[in-house]
Protein backbone atom coordinates (compact mmCIF):
# COMPACT_ATOMS: atom_id res chain seq x y z
CA UNK A 1 0.00 0.00 0.00
CA UNK A 2 2.77 2.34 0.93
CA UNK A 3 4.60 1.55 -2.30
CA UNK A 4 1.42 2.16 -4.25
CA UNK A 5 0.83 5.57 -2.67
CA UNK A 6 4.41 6.59 -3.25
CA UNK A 7 4.22 5.45 -6.86
CA UNK A 8 1.01 7.39 -7.38
CA UNK A 9 2.63 10.53 -6.11
CA UNK A 10 5.49 9.98 -8.56
CA UNK A 11 2.94 9.86 -11.39
CA UNK A 12 1.34 13.02 -10.02
CA UNK A 13 4.68 14.75 -9.90
CA UNK A 14 5.85 13.69 -13.35
CA UNK A 15 2.62 14.12 -15.33
CA UNK A 16 0.89 16.80 -13.30
CA UNK A 17 -2.34 14.84 -12.77
CA UNK A 18 -4.23 14.47 -9.45
CA UNK A 19 -3.61 11.33 -7.36
CA UNK A 20 -7.23 10.31 -7.81
CA UNK A 21 -6.64 10.01 -11.57
CA UNK A 22 -3.74 7.57 -11.14
CA UNK A 23 -4.67 3.87 -11.25
CA UNK A 24 -5.30 0.87 -13.45
CA UNK A 25 -6.69 3.09 -16.20
CA UNK A 26 -3.50 5.14 -16.40
CA UNK A 27 -1.91 3.98 -19.62
CA UNK A 28 0.78 5.31 -21.89
CA UNK A 29 -1.43 5.47 -24.98
CA UNK A 30 -4.18 7.44 -23.25
CA UNK A 31 -2.35 9.77 -20.90
CA UNK A 32 -1.20 13.04 -22.40
CA UNK A 33 2.42 13.69 -21.61
CA UNK A 34 3.31 10.02 -21.33
CA UNK A 35 5.29 10.06 -24.53
CA UNK A 36 8.82 8.77 -24.97
CA UNK A 37 10.25 11.66 -22.99
CA UNK A 38 7.51 11.22 -20.38
CA UNK A 39 8.45 7.56 -20.15
CA UNK A 40 12.04 8.47 -19.34
CA UNK A 41 11.04 11.11 -16.83
CA UNK A 42 8.76 8.60 -15.14
CA UNK A 43 11.40 5.89 -14.93
CA UNK A 44 14.04 8.37 -13.74
CA UNK A 45 11.73 9.48 -10.96
CA UNK A 46 10.75 5.91 -9.96
CA UNK A 47 14.39 4.84 -9.92
CA UNK A 48 15.30 7.79 -7.74
CA UNK A 49 12.40 7.54 -5.29
CA UNK A 50 12.61 3.76 -4.77
CA UNK A 51 16.34 3.43 -5.32
CA UNK A 52 15.89 0.72 -7.94
CA UNK A 53 17.20 0.30 -11.47
CA UNK A 54 15.33 -0.98 -14.52
CA UNK A 55 17.07 -2.46 -17.53
CA UNK A 56 16.56 -1.03 -20.98
CA UNK A 57 14.40 -4.04 -21.93
CA UNK A 58 12.21 -3.61 -18.86
CA UNK A 59 11.72 0.08 -19.47
CA UNK A 60 10.40 -0.58 -22.98
CA UNK A 61 7.45 -2.65 -21.76
CA UNK A 62 6.40 -0.56 -18.73
CA UNK A 63 3.51 1.01 -20.60
CA UNK A 64 0.82 1.34 -17.95
CA UNK A 65 0.49 1.99 -14.24
CA UNK A 66 -0.09 -1.63 -13.23
CA UNK A 67 2.91 -2.88 -15.20
CA UNK A 68 5.11 -0.28 -13.50
CA UNK A 69 3.70 -1.16 -10.09
CA UNK A 70 4.17 -4.92 -10.55
CA UNK A 71 7.68 -4.57 -11.92
CA UNK A 72 8.51 -2.31 -9.03
CA UNK A 73 7.06 -4.69 -6.43
CA UNK A 74 9.11 -7.55 -7.92
CA UNK A 75 12.28 -5.47 -7.63
CA UNK A 76 11.55 -4.47 -4.05
CA UNK A 77 10.61 -8.06 -3.18
CA UNK A 78 13.91 -9.36 -4.41
CA UNK A 79 15.80 -7.50 -1.70
CA UNK B 1 7.69 37.78 -14.51
CA UNK B 2 11.27 37.39 -15.71
CA UNK B 3 11.91 35.20 -18.71
CA UNK B 4 14.48 32.44 -18.75
CA UNK B 5 15.52 30.55 -21.88
CA UNK B 6 17.43 27.27 -21.63
CA UNK B 7 19.76 26.06 -24.38
CA UNK B 8 21.71 22.83 -24.52
CA UNK B 9 23.39 20.34 -26.80
CA UNK B 10 21.74 17.41 -25.01
CA UNK B 11 18.24 16.72 -23.76
CA UNK B 12 17.71 18.54 -20.47
CA UNK B 13 13.95 18.80 -20.73
CA UNK B 14 13.27 17.37 -17.23
CA UNK B 15 14.90 20.53 -15.89
CA UNK B 16 11.66 22.30 -16.81
CA UNK B 17 9.67 20.58 -14.06
CA UNK B 18 12.37 21.21 -11.50
CA UNK B 19 12.56 24.90 -12.38
CA UNK B 20 8.79 25.24 -12.22
CA UNK B 21 8.75 23.73 -8.75
CA UNK B 22 10.54 26.49 -6.93
CA UNK B 23 10.97 29.53 -9.10
CA UNK B 24 8.80 31.92 -11.00
CA UNK B 25 10.35 32.37 -14.41
CA UNK B 26 8.52 32.19 -17.67
CA UNK B 27 10.45 29.40 -19.39
CA UNK B 28 11.49 28.60 -22.91
CA UNK B 29 13.38 25.39 -23.69
CA UNK B 30 15.02 25.27 -27.09
CA UNK B 31 14.85 22.03 -29.04
CA UNK B 32 17.44 19.32 -28.72
CA UNK B 33 20.89 20.56 -29.74
CA UNK B 34 19.44 23.76 -31.21
CA UNK B 35 21.52 26.10 -29.09
CA UNK B 36 23.67 27.41 -31.91
CA UNK B 37 20.95 28.04 -34.46
CA UNK B 38 18.70 29.59 -31.82
CA UNK B 39 21.44 32.12 -31.02
CA UNK B 40 22.44 32.83 -34.61
CA UNK B 41 19.10 32.91 -36.37
CA UNK B 42 17.38 36.26 -35.90
CA UNK B 43 14.05 34.57 -36.64
CA UNK B 44 14.42 31.82 -34.06
CA UNK B 45 11.98 31.29 -31.23
CA UNK B 46 14.63 32.49 -28.84
CA UNK B 47 14.57 35.98 -30.39
CA UNK B 48 10.77 35.86 -30.30
CA UNK B 49 10.76 34.91 -26.65
CA UNK B 50 13.09 37.80 -25.80
CA UNK B 51 14.46 36.40 -22.53
CA UNK B 52 15.93 38.35 -19.62
CA UNK B 53 18.23 35.43 -18.90
CA UNK B 54 19.64 32.61 -21.00
CA UNK B 55 21.05 29.51 -19.36
CA UNK B 56 23.38 27.41 -21.50
CA UNK B 57 24.48 23.91 -20.58
CA UNK B 58 26.81 22.30 -23.08
CA UNK B 59 27.87 18.77 -22.35
CA UNK B 60 31.63 18.55 -22.86
CA UNK B 61 31.56 14.98 -24.22
CA UNK B 62 29.15 15.89 -26.97
CA UNK B 63 30.61 19.32 -27.67
CA UNK B 64 33.02 18.49 -30.44
CA UNK B 65 33.69 22.03 -31.59
CA UNK B 66 35.97 24.89 -30.66
CA UNK B 67 34.71 26.76 -27.62
CA UNK B 68 35.13 30.01 -29.53
CA UNK B 69 32.02 29.01 -31.48
CA UNK B 70 30.03 29.32 -28.30
CA UNK B 71 31.44 32.77 -27.58
CA UNK B 72 30.82 33.91 -31.15
CA UNK B 73 27.20 32.77 -31.01
CA UNK B 74 26.64 34.47 -27.66
CA UNK B 75 28.29 37.67 -28.89
CA UNK B 76 26.08 37.62 -31.95
CA UNK B 77 22.96 37.34 -29.81
CA UNK B 78 24.19 40.05 -27.46
CA UNK B 79 24.65 42.48 -30.30
CA UNK B 80 21.00 42.11 -31.15
CA UNK B 81 19.81 41.95 -27.58
CA UNK B 82 22.36 43.71 -25.37
CA UNK B 83 20.49 43.61 -22.07
CA UNK B 84 19.99 39.87 -21.95
CA UNK B 85 22.19 38.20 -19.35
CA UNK B 86 23.81 34.81 -19.90
CA UNK B 87 24.46 32.13 -17.37
CA UNK B 88 26.79 29.57 -18.89
CA UNK B 89 27.59 26.28 -17.21
CA UNK B 90 31.22 25.29 -17.15
CA UNK B 91 32.30 21.99 -18.61
CA UNK B 92 32.82 18.61 -16.98
CA UNK B 93 34.05 15.48 -18.68
CA UNK B 94 33.39 12.07 -17.14
CA UNK B 95 36.22 11.02 -14.84
CA UNK B 96 37.03 8.10 -17.12
CA UNK B 97 38.74 8.52 -20.47
CA UNK B 98 41.20 6.57 -22.55
CA UNK B 99 44.48 8.37 -22.04
CA UNK B 100 47.87 8.00 -20.47
CA UNK B 101 48.49 9.10 -16.92
CA UNK B 102 51.25 11.42 -17.95
CA UNK B 103 49.10 13.41 -20.34
CA UNK B 104 46.10 14.05 -18.10
CA UNK B 105 45.47 17.18 -20.08
CA UNK B 106 41.76 17.50 -20.15
CA UNK B 107 39.86 19.52 -22.66
CA UNK B 108 37.27 20.60 -20.10
CA UNK B 109 39.93 22.42 -18.08
CA UNK B 110 41.02 24.43 -21.10
CA UNK B 111 37.41 25.19 -21.93
CA UNK B 112 36.72 26.35 -18.42
CA UNK B 113 39.71 28.66 -18.38
CA UNK B 114 38.56 30.33 -21.59
CA UNK B 115 35.09 30.60 -20.17
CA UNK B 116 36.41 32.39 -17.09
CA UNK B 117 38.29 34.96 -19.13
CA UNK B 118 35.33 35.38 -21.48
CA UNK B 119 33.08 36.10 -18.52
CA UNK B 120 35.59 38.56 -17.07
CA UNK B 121 35.62 40.53 -20.31
CA UNK B 122 31.83 40.60 -20.73
CA UNK B 123 29.73 41.98 -17.95
CA UNK B 124 26.58 40.14 -19.02
CA UNK B 125 28.19 36.71 -18.93
CA UNK B 126 28.07 34.74 -15.71
CA UNK B 127 29.32 31.24 -14.98
CA UNK B 128 27.33 28.49 -13.36
CA UNK B 129 29.93 26.37 -11.62
CA UNK B 130 28.64 22.96 -12.61
CA UNK B 131 32.06 21.47 -12.00
CA UNK B 132 31.68 22.34 -8.33
CA UNK B 133 28.33 20.55 -8.18
CA UNK B 134 29.83 17.44 -9.74
CA UNK B 135 32.70 17.47 -7.25
CA UNK B 136 30.23 17.94 -4.42
CA UNK B 137 27.71 15.25 -5.35
CA UNK B 138 29.89 12.92 -7.38
CA UNK B 139 29.79 12.19 -11.08
CA UNK B 140 28.17 8.76 -10.79
CA UNK B 141 25.42 10.05 -8.56
CA UNK B 142 24.53 12.76 -11.08
CA UNK B 143 24.97 11.02 -14.41
CA UNK B 144 23.54 7.78 -15.80
CA UNK B 145 24.30 6.57 -19.31
CA UNK B 146 21.08 4.58 -19.45
CA UNK B 147 19.01 7.71 -20.03
CA UNK B 148 21.55 8.91 -22.54
CA UNK B 149 21.18 5.85 -24.74
CA UNK B 150 17.41 5.78 -24.35
CA UNK B 151 16.62 9.46 -24.74
CA UNK B 152 19.69 11.69 -25.01
CA UNK B 153 19.43 12.59 -21.34
CA UNK B 154 22.63 12.45 -19.31
CA UNK B 155 21.52 13.45 -15.85
CA UNK B 156 19.72 11.46 -13.23
CA UNK B 157 16.62 12.93 -11.65
CA UNK B 158 18.52 14.18 -8.62
CA UNK B 159 20.97 16.05 -10.86
CA UNK B 160 18.14 18.05 -12.40
CA UNK B 161 16.99 19.13 -8.94
CA UNK B 162 20.56 20.11 -8.01
CA UNK B 163 21.00 22.05 -11.23
CA UNK B 164 17.65 23.84 -10.88
CA UNK B 165 18.53 24.94 -7.36
CA UNK B 166 21.89 26.27 -8.47
CA UNK B 167 20.34 28.15 -11.39
CA UNK B 168 17.90 29.74 -8.97
CA UNK B 169 20.63 30.74 -6.56
CA UNK B 170 22.83 32.32 -9.20
CA UNK B 171 19.97 34.13 -10.93
CA UNK B 172 18.83 35.51 -7.57
CA UNK B 173 22.34 36.66 -6.94
CA UNK B 174 22.58 38.29 -10.40
CA UNK B 175 19.41 40.22 -9.59
CA UNK B 176 20.73 41.29 -6.21
CA UNK B 177 18.08 39.24 -4.41
CA UNK B 178 20.35 38.35 -1.52
CA UNK B 179 20.16 38.91 2.22
CA UNK B 180 21.95 41.75 3.97
CA UNK B 181 22.44 40.81 7.60
CA UNK B 182 23.43 37.58 9.36
CA UNK B 183 22.23 37.41 12.96
CA UNK B 184 24.03 34.95 15.21
CA UNK B 185 23.40 33.29 18.51
CA UNK B 186 26.46 32.86 20.79
CA UNK B 187 26.54 29.78 23.06
CA UNK B 188 27.07 26.55 21.10
CA UNK B 189 26.85 28.54 17.89
CA UNK B 190 29.86 30.87 17.77
CA UNK B 191 31.70 28.82 20.39
CA UNK B 192 31.22 25.45 22.08
CA UNK B 193 29.78 25.56 25.59
CA UNK B 194 27.75 28.03 27.62
CA UNK B 195 29.68 31.07 28.80
CA UNK B 196 27.39 31.65 31.78
CA UNK B 197 28.36 28.22 33.11
CA UNK B 198 31.76 27.41 31.65
CA UNK B 199 33.22 30.93 31.86
CA UNK B 200 35.15 32.60 29.03
CA UNK B 201 38.19 30.41 29.73
CA UNK B 202 36.20 27.16 29.61
CA UNK B 203 34.72 27.41 26.11
CA UNK B 204 35.47 25.05 23.26
CA UNK B 205 37.39 27.32 20.97
CA UNK B 206 40.94 26.31 20.07
CA UNK B 207 42.83 25.13 17.00
CA UNK B 208 42.55 21.47 18.06
CA UNK B 209 39.65 19.05 18.30
CA UNK B 210 36.06 20.24 18.53
CA UNK B 211 37.18 23.77 19.32
CA UNK B 212 38.57 23.99 15.79
CA UNK B 213 35.05 23.65 14.37
CA UNK B 214 33.96 26.89 15.98
CA UNK B 215 37.16 28.67 14.99
CA UNK B 216 36.66 27.62 11.38
CA UNK B 217 33.04 28.69 11.56
CA UNK B 218 34.07 32.11 12.85
CA UNK B 219 36.66 32.45 10.07
CA UNK B 220 33.97 31.81 7.47
CA UNK B 221 31.67 34.36 9.05
CA UNK B 222 34.51 36.87 9.03
CA UNK B 223 34.92 36.30 5.29
CA UNK B 224 31.29 37.24 4.75
CA UNK B 225 31.96 40.72 6.11
CA UNK B 226 34.61 41.26 3.45
CA UNK B 227 31.95 40.52 0.83
CA UNK B 228 29.91 43.41 2.17
CA UNK B 229 27.49 41.51 4.39
CA UNK B 230 26.75 42.63 7.90
CA UNK B 231 26.68 40.76 11.23
CA UNK B 232 24.58 41.10 14.34
CA UNK B 233 24.27 39.17 17.62
CA UNK B 234 21.01 38.03 19.14
CA UNK B 235 21.57 35.85 22.17
CA UNK B 236 20.25 35.09 25.62
CA UNK B 237 23.15 35.75 27.97
CA UNK B 238 24.26 38.23 30.54
CA UNK B 239 25.79 40.86 28.31
CA UNK B 240 28.85 41.21 30.54
CA UNK B 241 29.57 37.44 30.28
CA UNK B 242 29.45 37.58 26.49
CA UNK B 243 31.53 40.73 26.23
CA UNK B 244 34.14 39.08 28.42
CA UNK B 245 34.61 36.34 25.84
CA UNK B 246 35.24 38.89 23.11
CA UNK B 247 37.55 40.93 25.35
CA UNK B 248 39.55 38.17 26.97
CA UNK B 249 39.44 34.97 24.94
CA UNK B 250 42.40 35.22 22.56
CA UNK B 251 41.01 32.39 20.42
CA UNK B 252 38.08 34.49 19.20
CA UNK B 253 38.34 35.23 15.48
CA UNK B 254 35.42 37.64 15.49
CA UNK B 255 35.64 40.81 17.54
CA UNK B 256 32.82 42.91 18.93
CA UNK B 257 33.66 45.40 16.17
CA UNK B 258 32.55 42.92 13.53
CA UNK B 259 28.95 43.18 14.69
CA UNK B 260 27.01 46.30 13.87
CA UNK B 261 24.45 45.64 16.54
CA UNK B 262 24.26 43.41 19.60
CA UNK B 263 21.16 42.21 21.39
CA UNK B 264 22.51 40.24 24.32
CA UNK B 265 19.73 40.04 26.88
CA UNK B 266 16.93 37.82 28.15
CA UNK B 267 14.02 39.23 26.15
CA UNK B 268 12.51 37.13 23.41
CA UNK B 269 14.62 36.73 20.32
CA UNK B 270 11.85 37.70 17.95
CA UNK B 271 11.49 41.07 19.70
CA UNK B 272 15.23 41.58 19.52
CA UNK B 273 15.32 40.69 15.84
CA UNK B 274 12.53 43.13 15.05
CA UNK B 275 14.54 45.83 16.83
CA UNK B 276 17.64 44.93 14.84
CA UNK B 277 15.68 45.32 11.61
CA UNK B 278 14.29 48.66 12.74
CA UNK B 279 17.62 50.05 13.86
CA UNK B 280 19.28 49.10 10.60
CA UNK B 281 16.22 50.28 8.69
CA UNK B 282 15.81 47.11 6.64
CA UNK B 283 13.05 44.54 6.23
CA UNK B 284 12.89 41.24 8.09
CA UNK B 285 13.18 39.51 4.74
CA UNK B 286 16.75 40.81 4.47
CA UNK B 287 17.86 38.91 7.57
CA UNK B 288 19.07 35.38 8.26
CA UNK B 289 19.17 34.05 11.82
CA UNK B 290 21.41 31.19 12.97
CA UNK B 291 20.81 29.51 16.32
CA UNK B 292 21.71 26.01 17.52
CA UNK B 293 18.57 25.71 19.64
CA UNK B 294 15.66 24.12 17.81
CA UNK B 295 13.23 25.62 20.33
CA UNK B 296 14.46 29.17 19.78
CA UNK B 297 14.35 28.66 16.02
CA UNK B 298 10.76 27.44 16.17
CA UNK B 299 9.68 30.36 18.36
CA UNK B 300 11.29 32.91 16.10
CA UNK B 301 9.92 31.27 12.95
CA UNK B 302 6.42 31.27 14.37
CA UNK B 303 6.58 34.96 15.30
CA UNK B 304 8.43 36.12 12.19
CA UNK B 305 7.52 33.92 9.26
CA UNK B 306 9.32 36.09 6.71
CA UNK B 307 12.65 35.65 8.48
CA UNK B 308 15.03 32.99 7.15
CA UNK B 309 15.99 30.57 9.93
CA UNK B 310 18.03 27.66 8.55
CA UNK B 311 18.13 24.35 10.43
CA UNK B 312 21.32 23.95 12.42
CA UNK B 313 23.36 20.77 11.74
CA UNK B 314 22.91 18.03 14.36
CA UNK B 315 26.41 16.74 13.64
CA UNK B 316 28.52 19.68 14.77
CA UNK B 317 31.50 18.67 12.60
CA UNK B 318 29.33 19.61 9.63
CA UNK B 319 28.96 23.20 10.85
CA UNK B 320 31.48 24.85 8.51
CA UNK B 321 30.41 22.98 5.35
CA UNK B 322 26.74 23.34 6.25
CA UNK B 323 27.25 27.06 6.62
CA UNK B 324 28.77 27.42 3.16
CA UNK B 325 26.28 25.16 1.38
CA UNK B 326 23.04 25.99 3.17
CA UNK B 327 23.57 29.62 4.15
CA UNK B 328 26.26 31.30 2.04
CA UNK B 329 25.35 29.95 -1.39
CA UNK B 330 21.59 30.54 -1.15
CA UNK B 331 21.57 33.80 0.80
CA UNK B 332 24.93 35.55 0.88
CA UNK B 333 26.57 35.35 -2.50
CA UNK B 334 27.67 38.05 -4.88
CA UNK B 335 28.54 37.96 -8.52
CA UNK B 336 31.04 40.78 -8.09
CA UNK B 337 32.05 43.41 -5.61
CA UNK B 338 31.62 47.18 -5.73
CA UNK B 339 33.68 49.71 -3.82
CA UNK B 340 30.93 50.27 -1.27
CA UNK B 341 30.77 46.58 -0.34
CA UNK B 342 34.07 46.48 1.53
CA UNK B 343 32.93 49.15 3.93
CA UNK B 344 29.44 47.82 4.74
CA UNK B 345 29.98 47.05 8.42
CA UNK B 346 31.39 50.49 9.07
CA UNK B 347 28.51 52.08 7.18
CA UNK B 348 25.86 50.33 9.23
CA UNK B 349 27.73 51.10 12.43
CA UNK B 350 27.90 54.79 11.63
CA UNK B 351 24.20 54.58 11.02
CA UNK B 352 23.51 53.08 14.42
CA UNK B 353 25.61 55.92 15.94
CA UNK B 354 23.63 58.53 14.06
CA UNK B 355 20.39 56.90 15.20
CA UNK B 356 21.44 57.21 18.82
CA UNK B 357 22.43 60.87 18.36
CA UNK B 358 19.12 61.57 16.74
CA UNK B 359 17.38 60.59 19.92
CA UNK B 360 19.54 62.92 21.98
CA UNK B 361 19.06 66.23 20.18
CA UNK B 362 16.37 67.95 18.22
CA UNK B 363 16.08 66.89 14.60
CA UNK B 364 17.25 70.20 13.13
CA UNK B 365 20.22 70.36 15.44
CA UNK B 366 21.00 66.78 14.61
CA UNK B 367 20.99 67.54 10.89
CA UNK B 368 23.07 70.68 11.22
CA UNK B 369 25.48 68.87 13.43
CA UNK B 370 25.90 66.02 11.01
CA UNK B 371 27.39 68.43 8.49
CA UNK B 372 26.05 66.58 5.48
CA UNK B 373 27.82 67.08 2.16
CA UNK B 374 26.31 65.71 -1.02
CA UNK B 375 28.19 65.29 -4.25
CA UNK B 376 25.65 65.12 -7.06
CA UNK B 377 26.95 64.53 -10.54
CA UNK B 378 26.27 62.91 -13.88
CA UNK B 379 27.43 59.31 -13.74
CA UNK B 380 30.00 58.00 -16.17
CA UNK B 381 30.37 54.42 -17.30
CA UNK B 382 32.54 53.37 -14.38
CA UNK B 383 29.65 54.09 -12.00
CA UNK B 384 26.92 52.16 -13.86
CA UNK B 385 27.56 49.01 -11.85
CA UNK B 386 26.75 50.83 -8.61
CA UNK B 387 23.70 52.47 -10.22
CA UNK B 388 22.45 49.03 -11.25
CA UNK B 389 23.08 47.69 -7.77
CA UNK B 390 21.04 50.52 -6.25
CA UNK B 391 18.21 50.02 -8.71
CA UNK B 392 18.05 46.32 -7.91
CA UNK B 393 18.34 46.55 -4.16
CA UNK B 394 16.43 49.67 -3.16
CA UNK B 395 12.88 48.88 -2.07
CA UNK B 396 11.79 51.68 0.24
CA UNK B 397 12.80 54.99 -1.26
CA UNK B 398 12.33 53.98 -4.87
CA UNK B 399 10.04 55.97 -7.14
CA UNK B 400 9.28 53.52 -9.92
CA UNK B 401 10.82 50.24 -8.74
CA UNK B 402 12.30 49.76 -12.19
CA UNK B 403 15.15 47.27 -11.91
CA UNK B 404 17.98 47.80 -14.34
CA UNK B 405 21.11 45.83 -15.03
CA UNK B 406 24.41 47.53 -15.70
CA UNK B 407 24.12 47.01 -19.43
CA UNK B 408 20.56 48.31 -19.54
CA UNK B 409 21.75 51.52 -17.90
CA UNK B 410 24.61 51.74 -20.32
CA UNK B 411 22.20 51.34 -23.22
CA UNK B 412 19.80 53.95 -21.85
CA UNK B 413 22.51 56.53 -21.25
CA UNK B 414 24.61 55.96 -24.36
CA UNK B 415 21.88 55.35 -26.90
CA UNK B 416 18.52 56.46 -25.62
CA UNK B 417 19.25 59.89 -24.22
CA UNK B 418 18.82 59.15 -20.54
CA UNK B 419 21.03 60.83 -17.97
CA UNK B 420 22.12 58.97 -14.87
CA UNK B 421 22.78 61.19 -11.88
CA UNK B 422 24.35 59.91 -8.71
CA UNK B 423 24.48 61.29 -5.21
CA UNK B 424 27.39 60.59 -2.88
CA UNK B 425 27.00 61.28 0.79
CA UNK B 426 29.44 62.37 3.44
CA UNK B 427 29.00 63.62 6.96
CA UNK B 428 31.10 64.06 10.07
CA UNK B 429 31.17 60.31 10.64
CA UNK B 430 32.55 59.51 7.23
CA UNK B 431 31.66 58.87 3.65
CA UNK B 432 28.86 56.54 2.61
CA UNK B 433 29.80 56.50 -1.06
CA UNK B 434 27.06 56.63 -3.65
CA UNK B 435 23.72 56.43 -1.84
CA UNK B 436 21.28 57.66 -4.45
CA UNK B 437 20.71 57.81 -8.15
CA UNK B 438 18.24 59.07 -10.67
CA UNK B 439 17.65 58.34 -14.31
CA UNK B 440 16.16 61.31 -16.09
CA UNK B 441 15.17 62.37 -19.57
CA UNK B 442 14.91 65.90 -20.93
CA UNK B 443 12.18 66.15 -23.54
CA UNK B 444 9.76 68.83 -24.78
CA UNK B 445 10.69 71.31 -22.05
CA UNK B 446 10.06 68.63 -19.48
CA UNK B 447 12.26 66.90 -17.00
CA UNK B 448 11.01 63.31 -16.82
CA UNK B 449 12.14 61.24 -13.87
CA UNK B 450 12.28 57.59 -14.85
CA UNK B 451 13.90 56.33 -11.67
CA UNK B 452 14.77 57.98 -8.40
CA UNK B 453 16.07 56.10 -5.43
CA UNK B 454 17.96 56.64 -2.23
CA UNK B 455 19.53 53.98 -0.05
CA UNK B 456 17.65 53.45 3.21
CA UNK B 457 20.89 54.07 5.10
CA UNK B 458 20.60 57.85 4.70
CA UNK B 459 16.84 58.28 4.82
CA UNK B 460 15.31 60.76 7.21
CA UNK B 461 18.08 63.33 6.75
CA UNK B 462 16.51 65.41 3.98
CA UNK B 463 18.91 63.91 1.48
CA UNK B 464 15.91 63.39 -0.82
CA UNK B 465 15.13 67.13 -1.02
CA UNK B 466 18.74 68.17 -1.44
CA UNK B 467 19.33 65.55 -4.11
CA UNK B 468 16.24 66.65 -6.06
CA UNK B 469 17.33 70.29 -5.91
CA UNK B 470 20.72 69.36 -7.36
CA UNK B 471 19.09 67.29 -10.10
CA UNK B 472 17.02 70.33 -11.08
CA UNK B 473 20.17 72.42 -11.34
CA UNK B 474 21.85 69.88 -13.58
CA UNK B 475 18.72 69.71 -15.74
CA UNK B 476 18.53 73.51 -15.99
CA UNK B 477 22.11 73.65 -17.19
CA UNK B 478 21.40 71.07 -19.88
CA UNK B 479 18.07 72.51 -20.98
CA UNK B 480 17.42 76.04 -19.76
CA UNK B 481 13.86 76.22 -21.12
CA UNK B 482 12.81 73.27 -18.98
CA UNK B 483 9.49 74.13 -17.34
CA UNK B 484 7.85 71.07 -15.87
CA UNK B 485 9.08 68.12 -13.89
CA UNK B 486 7.24 64.82 -14.04
CA UNK B 487 7.63 61.61 -12.09
CA UNK B 488 5.82 58.30 -12.51
CA UNK B 489 5.22 56.75 -9.12
CA UNK B 490 4.57 53.04 -8.67
CA UNK B 491 3.03 52.44 -5.28
CA UNK B 492 4.07 49.30 -3.40
CA UNK B 493 3.75 48.08 0.18
CA UNK B 494 7.14 49.54 1.02
CA UNK B 495 7.61 52.81 -0.84
CA UNK B 496 4.92 55.02 0.72
CA UNK B 497 7.64 57.46 1.76
CA UNK B 498 8.30 58.39 -1.85
CA UNK B 499 4.73 59.64 -2.10
CA UNK B 500 5.16 61.66 1.08
CA UNK B 501 8.34 63.09 -0.38
CA UNK B 502 6.64 64.10 -3.65
CA UNK B 503 3.84 65.80 -1.74
CA UNK B 504 6.33 67.48 0.58
CA UNK B 505 8.07 68.88 -2.52
CA UNK B 506 4.77 70.28 -3.88
CA UNK B 507 4.24 67.75 -6.63
CA UNK B 508 0.60 67.42 -7.64
CA UNK B 509 -1.13 64.30 -8.83
CA UNK B 510 -4.69 63.38 -9.70
CA UNK B 511 -4.22 59.64 -10.00
CA UNK B 512 -1.39 58.99 -7.53
CA UNK B 513 0.72 57.76 -10.44
CA UNK B 514 1.80 60.77 -12.47
CA UNK B 515 3.17 63.49 -10.21
CA UNK B 516 4.16 66.84 -11.68
CA UNK B 517 5.04 70.39 -10.78
CA UNK B 518 6.46 73.52 -12.31
CA UNK B 519 10.16 74.07 -11.96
Amino acid sequence: MEVENKLKSVFTDVFGIPVSKVGVTTKQNTLEGWDSLGQLRLIMAVEEVFDVSFTVAEIAILTDYELVLNALLRKLDGR
Amino acid sequence: MNKLAVLSNINIDPLKNQLQKNSSYELYFAGYNQWQSELLNLNSKLYDFCPDFVFIYLNAEEFKADIQLLFLAVNFYQNASPTCRFLISNFTLPPFTVETYKVARRVDREFNESLVSYSKDHKNIFILDFERLVLLHGYTSMFDDKYWYLGRIKFRNSAFAILAEEINNVLNCMQGKVKKVLILDLDNTLWGGVVGEDGWQGLQLVEEGVGRIYKDFQRLIKQLTSLGFVLAICSKNNESDAVEVFDNNAEMVLGLDDFVIRKINWTSKSENIVEIAQTLNIGLDSLVFIDDSAVERELVKRELPELIVPDFPTDITKLPSWFILSVVYPYFSKTELTLEDGDKTAQYKRNALRESEKQKTSFDNFLRDLNIKLDVRIADQSIYKRVAQLSQKTNQFNLSLKRYSESEIELMCDKQGFIAITCSYEDKYGSEGIVGCALIELKNKKLLIDSFMISCRVLGRKVDELFLADILQIAKKKMSECEVIEANYLQTAKNELVKEFLQRCNFISVDNVLFSRKI
